[in-house]
């Protein structure tokens, strides 16, 4: 054959028209050693261990839902419905009680109040509780928010006192910090490779199994269920995002969401539509996540500056994306992304 | 083999046919091999730019989208629980809305060429991830 | 170019138009955006070994641009890659082929067709894996497209010595 280009090209073209755009870009990791599918603190949480057995995933599932035990604010015999019930008497407060506390009190400080775990009444009232929405009334709101205050919440040994009237829920930071307990419990007994969500809370245990980081969707915030905007590659650290489409409805075209600001007690409205936060301490992730929310680009980014610690990344309402300097080699913007990127250093 | 001759170009034809053959029978293999993972994902594209990524598998009950694209067209786009499809659109030919629905084991990506929109379904495990944070 | 060639490219070019037009009308065995007939490219197959390069390009421009304006819908683009691209290897095809090999022609045009038009439409649309219709379009696209080719050699036989341009 002289001229045998033109089935050259012909098998060229075909040859990667059945092998280029499905084939997998990763070589996938081997199938987790065990697996679970749990309901607790009201969401859905999946745990997947490499190299752990069945009994280290019951130890997590176990620890899980005694936190949920002492933590919900909705079930009768918890710690913290015992406390949002004791007409301001002291009430005795477990170990992961009191550091939920000393961190909400600490992030409460250093934000200005954007998180404050008393604010559940004002919740309750936009029926976020519920799902009964409406909007509460500029007079309701007011005579709610006379009694949000989490500075009021005084913690004397492990007697915790919070006055009559105010109620408190931890919801902002529990998730978070019962996926860092499981996330150390899981290091105690020896597994090196995991990786747990709880609700879209991401909490990673060393690497994957073949040593190669573990690659995180972030959930793109214009879509309401699963699409993602970008990859981001963590190890051994949690990552956590808040963002108006997780809970929310509509009236009059306006989208009421979740995120509360405490001094106004309706909805964040800082111009960011999402936050991600990736550090080693999952509670702090999830306690940050929703108050940088609050705070918006400029003070989210301030606190960044002060008082370090966690990586952050942030979307706007005019579809920018702006992402903390020690991301910028571990993050990955999906190809044709309507968001621009933005990377920000100290 | 002299490239005049008739015996030649049957061969070369008869090549490219026999190659394309091959070609849909492993894609359709292929697609149909897949594990069906925890992800499947709709990617939307609109003028060459994705307005749009469904994991199909969280999708509990149908909906609908309208992309409306720089040429004034638009096509609304239903998602359902593990397939999706061009619901109704406005180009001449309506050939995206006779494609009909596409789930994981579909050979094409739904293309209205007209509004330029594109629907492609995927698993998840072809991205690369292993979970979601939201 | 005298007043009787053009006259031919224009009675061909508006020969192939309604083909074109008529072809429109039959409705689709596959919903496959891009699969069709082509029974348009007998008359560029036949222009081609008649007439030569130069009025070859006028005729399938002129076909492909007025025949997406009738039909609507901004498909210009991918028919005029399409066409542009059957055109390149007729230009090669010419030297190569014998007027009793025309359904070669068609055959290996349609082909090129085919892949111009999915280049373009991986182009616009930024999705690589179009790439999955080329072959989809390709097996109907050889079929229709010999059969074409040898519409246009008979069309030859007869009618190309008795034109004297």
């Amino acid at each position: 054959m002289k001229r045998p280009f033109l089935l050259a090209l012909a098998c060229a073209l075909l040859l990667t028209g059945c092998t280029g755009p499905a084939q997998p870009t990763h070589t996938p990791t081997s199938d987790p050693t065990a697996e679970s599918t749990t309901f607790a603190m009201d969401t859905v949480m999946t745990f997947r261990l490499y190299g752990g057995t069945e009994e280290d995933l019951t130890a997590v599932t176990s620890r899980i839902l005694s936190l949920e035990q002492d933590l919900s604010v909705t079930l009768e015999d918890s710690q913290v419905y015992a406390l949002n019930h004791s007409g301001g008497e002291p009430v005795t407060a477990g170990e992961d009680f009191l550091a939920l506390l000393a961190l909400a009190k600490e992030l409460g400080n250093r934000t200005g109040g954007a998180l404050d775990v008393t604010m559940y009444p004002v919740v309750k009232a936009w029926g976020f509780t519920t799902s009964e929405y409406h909007i509460p009334d500029e007079d309701t709101l007011s005579a709610l928010l006379a009694n949000v205050d989490y500075t009021s919440v005084t913690v004397e040994g492990d007697q915790v006192t919070l006055p009559a009237k105010m109620e408190l829920d931890l919801g902002a930071i529990a998730k978070g910090y019962a996926g860092e307990m499981a996330a150390n419990l899981l290091r105690e007994r020896g597994v090196t490779s995991a990786i747990l969500n709880l609700g879209g809370n991401v909490q990673t245990v060393g690497s994957k199994a073949d040593g190669s980081p573990w690659r995180i969707g972030v959930q793109d915030p214009q879509q309401t269920t699963g699409g993602y905007l970008g990859v981001l590659e963590i190890r051994d650290q949690a990552m956590v995002t808040s963002g108006g489409y997780e809970r929310y409805f509509e009236e009059d075209g306006v989208r009421y969401w979740h995120i509360m600001d405490p001094h106004t007690g309706a909805p964040a409205r800082s111009g960011l539509v999402s936050v991600t936060i990736v550090g080693d301490k999952g509670g702090l992730c999830d306690g940050l996540s929703t108050s940088l929310f609050v705070l918006g680009r400029e003070k989210a980014l301030d606190y960044w500056r002060t008082y370090g610690g966690f990586e952050a990344i942030l979307i706007d309402d005019q579809n920018n994306i702006w992402v903390t300097g020690g991301l910028k080699n571990n993050f990955t913007l999906v190809a044709d992304s309507p968001y621009t990127l933005n990377i920000v250093e100290e | 083999m002299n490239i005049k001759s008739n015996k030649f170009w049957v061969i070369v034809i008869a090549a490219v046919l026999a190659l394309c053959l091959v070609a849909v029978g492993i894609w359709t293999w292929w697609r149909n091999s897949q594990p069906e993972e925890e992800g499947l994902i709709a990617v939307v594209r609109l003028d060459g730019r994705i307005v749009a990524a469904v994991d199909l598998n969280k999708v509990t009950e149908n909906y609908t989208q309208t992309f409306s694209g720089e040429s004034g067209n638009s096509n609304t786009v239903e998602f359902a629980p593990g397939q999706v499809r061009v619901h109704d659109a406005t180009c001449p030919d309506q050939i995206c809305v006779s494609q009909g629905w596409a789930d994981r084991t579909t050979l094409l990506p739904i293309a209205c060429l007209p509004n330029s929109l594109i629907v492609e379904v995927a698993a998840a495990q072809d991205l690369g991830l292993d979970s979601i944070s939201r | 170019m005298n007043v009787k060639r053009l006259t031919f490219c224009a009675l061909l070019t508006a020969i192939a138009l309604t083909i074109f037009m008529v072809e429109a009308q039959i409705p689709l065995p596959a919903p496959i955006p891009g699969l069709k007939l082509g029974l348009a490219n007998i008359v560029t197959v036949y222009a081609m070994f008649a007439l030569g390069p130069r009025d070859t390009l006028l005729i399938l421009i002129s076909r492909v641009f007025l025949g997406s304006l009738f039909a609507g819908g901004s498909t210009l683009p991918y028919s005029m890659a399409g066409g542009l691209c059957c055109y390149l290897i007729m230009l090669l095809l010419r030297k190569l082929l014998t007027v009793k090999q025309l359904w070669v022609c068609g055959a290996v045009s349609s082909i090129f067709h085919n892949i111009g038009q999915v280049a373009m439409a991986i182009f616009i649309t930024k999705t690589p894996s179009l790439i999955l219709y080329l072959p989809f379009l390709l097996i109907p696209g050889i079929v229709a497209g010999t059969f074409t080719g040898l519409a246009a050699q008979f069309l030859l036989q007869r009618l190309g010595s008795r034109i004297k341009l």
